[in-house]
């Protein structure tokens, strides 16, 4: 495939590279944003499995258009397993989300205060065994909230991706036990038909009412707590069918004029929307130009293997 | 307690193989197969089911199938197991032992179990120990270090436990079984770090050593120190796979280990090896993804995402490829054809530059003829590659000597003018010989020679072109001389290709053919007569010429049909009819889309079999046959992986032999058994050319054996070879060390299904999926029999959608009818192919009709897929043909209707509209006599429908837009389903929305009076029914009650009933199925029974109660 060809078939990873985000999901954050008004009342965030960065760049600018002081004061904290480059105002944290470290570094940071707004988009980098990946998709999923059970104060806002698979029922549920509205959301942006949606739990109802004291701070026992408030192994062992009233709301995110992920559009389609009218009539003329990602990616895992088959064809 | 176990399963389910075992049975040794939640036996020396279990409830996957660790071989038992329970088989009966189940919440990683003691790491980083006896927990122990694991070993001689995390590092910590210590959790004592990935699979190996496969593509052999903690080194890493790596396991033989891959393959390593690949990689299965895998003494059983489950005799192969190893002695030689000294110093360029040439040729033609020729002989700076030759063609004649001994001589033409020979009959070979040498220097793109043989006489001729449009005909005397007996003046402008043909059929007429091929696509035809003689006679020439700026790279022609096919710079094929004596033969081809944009590199024709294959730089190989009208039909496009760039395809004893590149090499490559035959360093790109072969049907096999010919251009080497790997009784030796058990269905997801049923048990399935293969299954309801009959390859990339459209059905004598129907499939690439179906009481017949192709340049621009099809038969009173109209709506939103025309077999345009969305679902409905309606599910959520009316009288067919219902769902309409209700005049619209809603509109239609048909909407609502994006739904009448059915990717199929203005839930059945991507309904011919067929990762069938 040429180089043009994905710009051809993702308007939104042409239009994140021209206006300087570093992949086409900030734009999944931004329409949930609009939809859901997340950075209300919100002067502490953390962006988990953040890495390349896009979210936490949706994150920075928001809060500076909001008047805060994002450079002195460290509210915006990144946490990724991958290197990352820097941005504006964000913290980054080199960890995993599942190990208890991660949550102290977090709590160090941020002076023991509370956040009001802990977003997730991490999802394994798989995509083999469909139910193997949704699983563990589900536990960075749980990881993620527990995560967010000890730092959001109650009323916060807990975003995360979500693969609806097989039981994603289940883990609707469980978030449901830990915040008063729960939604499935899916930005237009996001692909129609892909596995993929966005979990948005808003008003926490706060550690006191779902019994976990700040001692217990493991995350298998967070998880069988959730798990004993109601018998879930019910619906897993299918003696108990969810009903039809317990499906959670869906909302569709983003405006009907944005782009369709799904369609293909011009090179000569103008994305990028705040360009005034005589400068996008100028460019619709012009040669489409080709520009690179902004963030390449940082050492993929078969990097090694690339070398070394390289290797084999000159040793051959 | 046996009773209860052998329940048919209550599903059929063809899909990925997530488990095996190979199990050692009294004498024999058997297999045990986890498909979905049934589990089968098949018996391996009699290669027969025996017996099939539903273990789980069918929401559950089989995930692992092991035997207990017990140290007594009778006491042993078998574990099956699934997400988070598993059950303990009897290894005689398969009765069920201990059914462990709801021990908490946590995903089995691995488990292992000695007497009643089961021991399990769970997916948390902990492990468990449970008595099964009183099934109680024993213990349950935590590593310090949460994380979640992929992978894990238990070791019980050292008491450790190997994890394989997400995060590149595995971590070994002590499985302490003692109750004081019960508190505490264990301290890691060593930490792996080495992987750039996921660890899918982590084995501890004899003498504290560990292997480990992971997502970096590589098998990695670590040691432990266990006197000193935390110490431990890498001893060996393997490299070979494609692919992530997902099991490992140890063969049980000479220390070999074995991995499987999201590559398709299974690869057998030697730990003790120096070097770092694999020593054998065993291929078979399709698609993506090899994940089952059990070995057992020698014997490797490996189970694909294809449903086939394949067994290997690793013993048998390895000594068999060491065998031949031995065998492959070939004497290879190897010739650089000196350079002829010359006076003339205008150099010629290089190949890319001679092309390149001739097409700017073509470009100026037209206006600037003369300069052509100035042009040309410009003189060039000469380039030191230019300093040798370039082989050009080659070719294995049979000539005979004065004693009429036969001699393979094999000949070969440079662009630098000259002609070698090479005597190839003894084994040593003589050194090449100059044969001929042209001043004006050759300029020969191809060069056939024609061996006329009779009782007592063998007659070769050889062609070859030169410079300006020349060809030359020479014959090749006793003494092996070239001795010219036409020199023919073709054209103005390069000859491309020369051929030579035995027109007569009769070999002892004195009379053969020549077609030539140039730079602006033509054939030239001539008959030479008397060409023994001095008054030889050469016809006026024939021209064949299509009316498209083109340029033929490559010929071939069948003696048989008497045919030429040509191929194009732009993946064109050309088929030439000669026989036929038009008198226009300029009209008289066949165009054929064979590669996307790219020149077709090479052809190969297969007389024997009357296939034909083409190649490309898209790297896919080809296919065809010709049918009764001498039409050009693929059968099979074969995407190759191992080499590169293919330059040449050939068959040698009925195998396909391929010329590529990989790396820095050329190979001649043994494509069934993909293994390679014979390689050369390049030494820096240089391109592999041509490659012959010359089986004995030319030449006496006996005396030489066969014989095959390699060049490679951009140098003057010429490789002969005499000798060939096996002898054909070796060969199935290795077919016999390899066997499948069960065979492949699709080896990747399916996207899209339809069904026929004939007599009451008896179905046929048709599915379409990413493989781009449409296969037809049989299935028959009473013995739960499903087997694939066959298998269409007209498509090159995902098949999206298939509908079909009832053309006519017959009453037989018996009360039994015959149907006949047409049938669409659609997808990726813009390409849709049409069918015609027959069925009766037991057959099922399906012949190809037409491919449609969107042509090449309007998809360069944007990538378009066929997301959506539907298809109208309509016959109109009184006339026998009916209409086809096909109607296809794409990833671009365009909405695109076309008429089928009988006669010249391809769509013609009706009708394009363009949509803002992509068209992601569509349904045909018939609303009156002569009318229809398209309905189309959109991307952005809306509904479009279509009406179109076929005029009795006039035959005109009226498309008209008639509805655009938006927002109708919040996110895109995955999947719809309609009816037209007569007696409300009402068209019902369900749709299933990826909102995980399910809508349903009643859309009134009315007739004006110009005939335009109306549509008001009289009644709409919607309701949760899922919770993930439906994919599938099926709306059916049912004693006047409309009835739905949905899927999901929540991996559930629903029933409903509509009332009022709501859907009530009558059924749920959960399945472990993944991506369900869509239902299809078959329904008894008595219209009594009705079966569900559901697809995704697999197909699933239940009978509907």
């Amino acid at each position: 495939m040429g180089k043009k060809a994905k710009d051809k078939r993702d308007i939104y990873y042409r239009k994140a590279k021209e206006e300087g985000y570093r992949a086409r999901s900030a734009y999944k954050l931004l329409q949930i944003d609009e939809e859901f008004n997340i950075f209300e009342n919100v002067d502490r965030v953390v962006d988990l499995c953040a890495a390349p960065g896009s979210w936490s760049q949706v994150i920075s600018k928001r809060l500076k258009e909001k008047g805060l002081d994002i450079i002195n004061e460290k509210r915006i904290i990144s946490v990724d397993l991958f290197e990352m480059a820097p941005i504006e105002g964000c913290t980054i944290v080199k960890g995993d989300i599942t190990r208890e470290k991660t949550v102290q570094q977090i709590q160090e940071i941020f002076k023991d205060q509370e956040t009001q707004l802990v977003v997730s988009d991490g999802a394994p980098d798989i995509l083999g065994d469909h139910d193997f990946d949704q699983y563990i998709q589900h536990q960075l999923v749980l990881a993620a909230l527990n995560i967010a059970i000890r730092l959001l104060q109650p009323g916060g806002t807990f975003v995360a991706k979500v693969f609806r698979g097989k039981d994603i029922n289940l883990l609707h549920r469980q978030i449901k036990m830990l915040f008063r509205d729960v939604y499935c959301s899916k930005p237009k942006c996001s692909r129609n038909s892909s596995i993929e949606g966005f979990v948005v739990g808003k008003f926490f109802i706060g550690k006191e009412a779902i019994g976990l004291t700040s001692e217990r701070l493991n995350l298998w026992d967070a998880l069988t707590t959730i798990n004993h408030l109601k018998n879930f192994e019910k619906i897993y062992y299918q003696e108990e069918e969810e009903k039809i009233e317990d499906i959670i709301p869906f909302v569709a995110c983003g405006k009907n004029e944005e782009f369709d992920a799904d369609m293909n559009y011009s090179l000569k389609t103008v994305v990028t929307t705040h360009k005034k009218e005589d400068e996008k009539q100028q460019e619709g003329q012009e040669e489409y130009k080709y520009i690179e990602p902004r963030q390449k990616p940082i050492d993929p895992p078969y990097k090694a293997f690339l070398a070394k088959r390289n290797e084999l064809n000159n040793n051959q | 307690m046996e009773s209860t176990q052998t329940l048919m399963p209550e599903f059929y389910f063809k899909g990925p193989i997530s488990a095996l075992l190979i199990q050692n049975y009294g004498t024999s040794k058997r297999l045990l197969v986890g498909e979905g939640s049934v589990l089968a036996v098949y018996d391996l020396s009699q290669k027969i089911k025996i017996k099939e279990f539903q273990m789980f409830s069918s929401c559950f996957k089989i995930l692992n199938i092991s035997m207990s660790d017990d140290a007594e071989k009778q006491s042993k038992r078998i574990i099956v197991k699934t997400e988070k329970s598993m059950k303990v088989l009897d290894q005689d009966n398969y009765s069920v032992i201990y059914d462990f189940d709801k021990h908490g919440h946590d995903k089995i990683v691995q488990e292992k179990l000695v007497g009643h003691n089961l021991y399990i790491i769970n997916a948390h980083n902990f492990i468990e120990q449970w008595d099964l006896s009183s099934m109680t927990l024993v213990y349950r122990r935590f590593c310090e270090e949460e994380c979640i694991l992929y992978s894990a070993d238990l070791n019980l001689q050292n008491n450790l436990i190997a994890g394989g995390t997400v995060f590149r590092s595995i971590l070994i910590w002590e499985n302490f079984s003692n109750q004081e210590q019960q508190t505490e959790t264990s301290k890691v004592l060593y930490r792996l770090e080495g992987h750039a990935g996921v660890i899918f699979d982590v084995k501890f190996l004899k003498q504290n050593q560990i292997a480990s496969v992971s997502d970096d593509r590589s098998l990695k052999i670590w040691s432990i120190d266990l006197q000193e903690h935390g110490k431990y080194h890498l001893v060996k890493e393997f490299y070979g796979h494609r692919s992530r790596i997902w099991r490992l396991a140890e063969l049980g033989y000479n220390d070999l280990l074995i991995t499987v891959s999201e590559d398709a393959t299974c690869k057998i390593w030697n730990q003790h090896s120096n070097d770092n690949r694999a020593i054998e990689t065993l291929k078979g299965h399709q698609g993506k993804n090899v994940r089952a895998l059990s070995c057992y003494e020698g014997l490797i059983a490996t189970g694909g995402d294809d449903g086939a489950v394949k067994i290997w005799n690793a013993e048998e192969i390895l000594m068999q490829k060491q065998k031949n190893q031995e065998n492959n002695q070939a004497i290879i030689h190897q010739y650089r054809l000196p350079m002829v000294e010359s006076k003339n110093q205008n150099m010629e360029e290089g190949i890319a530059n001679e092309e390149q040439k001739v097409e700017d040729s073509v470009e100026i033609q037209e206006s600037q003829e003369s300069d052509v020729k100035q042009k040309k002989k410009k003189a060039k700076v000469a380039n030191p590659k230019d300093q040798v030759n370039q082989i050009r063609a080659i070719e294995i004649i049979q000539t005979i000597d004065q004693n009429n001994n036969s001699i393979p001589y094999a000949i070969a033409v440079t662009n630098k003018g000259s002609i070698y020979g090479i005597d190839m009959s003894s084994s040593d070979f003589k050194e090449p010989r100059l044969l001929f040498y042209d001043e004006n220097q050759l300029n020969i793109q191809d060069i056939n020679a024609l061996t006329i043989k009779s009782q007592d006489k063998v007659i070769n001729l050889v062609a070859i072109s030169i410079g300006d449009g020349i060809a030359i005909l020479f014959k090749v005397d006793l003494q092996q001389n070239l001795v010219q007996i036409a020199r023919i003046q073709t054209c103005d402008i390069k000859v491309l290709n020369v051929f030579l043909i035995d027109e007569s059929h009769t070999l002892n007429e004195d009379q053969i053919g020549l077609i030539a091929s140039n730079g602006r696509a033509e054939l030239i035809k001539y008959s030479i007569k008397n060409f023994n003689d001095v008054d030889i006679v050469i016809s006026q020439p024939t021209i064949y010429k299509v009316e498209i700026k083109t340029q033929f790279i490559c010929l071939v022609y069948s003696s048989k049909l008497n045919i030429a096919v040509a191929g194009d710079t732009k993946g064109n094929l050309f088929s030439f009819d000669f026989s036929q004596t038009s008198d226009q033969p300029l009209l008289n081809f066949q165009q054929l889309k064979a590669h996307k944009n790219e020149r077709v590199i090479s052809l190969f024709l297969d007389e024997s079999k009357g296939q034909l294959y083409s190649t490309s730089k898209d790297n896919y190989i080809n296919v065809y046959n010709f049918d009764e009208n001498k039409q050009i039909q693929k059968i099979q496009s074969i995407k190759e992986e191992d080499l590169n760039i293919i330059y040449n395809i050939n068959m040698m004893n009925n195998k396909m032999v391929l010329l590529g590149f990989y790396g820095n090499f050329a190979y001649i490559w043994n494509k069934q058994e993909n293994m390679q035959i014979f390689s050369i360093d390049t030494k820096g790109g240089n391109r592999p050319l041509k490659l012959k072969i010359q089986e004995g049907t030319n030449i006496d096999e006996q005396l030489y054996g066969k014989h095959y010919a390699f060049a490679y251009s951009f140098g003057d080497c010429l490789v002969l070879c005499n000798n060939w790997l096996y002898s054909s009784e070796e060969e199935q030796k290795v077919v016999q060390s390899q066997y499948t058990i069960r065979e492949c269905f699709h080896g990747r997801e399916i996207l899209c299904a339809s069904g026929f049923s004939l007599k009451s048990d008896k179905k046929i399935i048709l599915t379409g999926g990413e493989d781009s293969f449409l296969k037809i299954s049989e299935y028959s309801t009473n013995n739960k029999d499903f087997k694939m009959t066959q298998s269409f390859s007209n498509h090159v990339a995902s098949i999206r959608s298939i509908s079909k459209a009832k053309y006519r059905s017959a009453n037989l004598d018996e009360g039994f009818s015959q149907r006949t129907y047409y049938v669409l499939s659609a997808g990726s690439r813009m390409q849709a192919n049409l069918f015609y179906a027959k069925l009766n009481q037991d057959n099922f017949e399906m012949s190809h009709l037409c491919n449609f192709m969107r042509s090449s340049e309007q998809d360069e621009e944007q990538d378009f897929r066929i997301m959506s099809s539907a298809i109208i038969c309509h016959q109109n009173q009184g006339e026998t043909v009916p209409f086809v109209i096909c109607a296809f709506g794409t990833s671009s939103g365009e909405l695109q209707v076309f008429t089928y025309h009988h006669k010249k077999r391809r769509l013609e345009d009706l009708y394009k509209i363009a949509l803002l969305s992509s068209i992601l679902t569509m349904k045909k409905v018939k609303v009156s006599s002569n009318s229809y309606a398209i309905i189309c599910g959109l991307s952005n959520g809306g509904i479009y429908v279509l009406t179109l009316k076929i005029d009795q009288a006039t035959s005109q067919i009226i498309v008209e837009p008639s509805a655009e219902l938006e927002q109708v769902h919040d996110f895109g309409v995955n999947t719809l389903d309609a009816c037209y209700l007569k007696e409300y005049n009402s068209l019902v619209i369900v749709s299933g929305g990826d909102d995980q809603q399910i809508s349903l509109l009643r859309l009134e239609l009315e007739q004006s009076d110009e005939g335009q048909i109306k549509i008001t909407m009289k009644g709409q609502f919607k309701q949760y029914a899922h919770s993930s994006c439906i994919k599938g739904l099926v709306l059916s009448k049912c004693n006047g009650q409309l009835k739905v059915a949905s899927s999901s990717y929540d991996q559930r199929y629903k029933e409903w009933m509509i009332d009022g203005d709501k859907l009530v839930e009558t059924k749920t059945v959960r399945h472990c199925m993944s991506d369900m991507n869509g239902i299809t309904i078959i329904k008894s011919i008595d219209q009594q029974s009705s079966e569900v067929c559901l697809v995704g990762q697999g197909i699933s069938i239940f009978q509907m109660k």
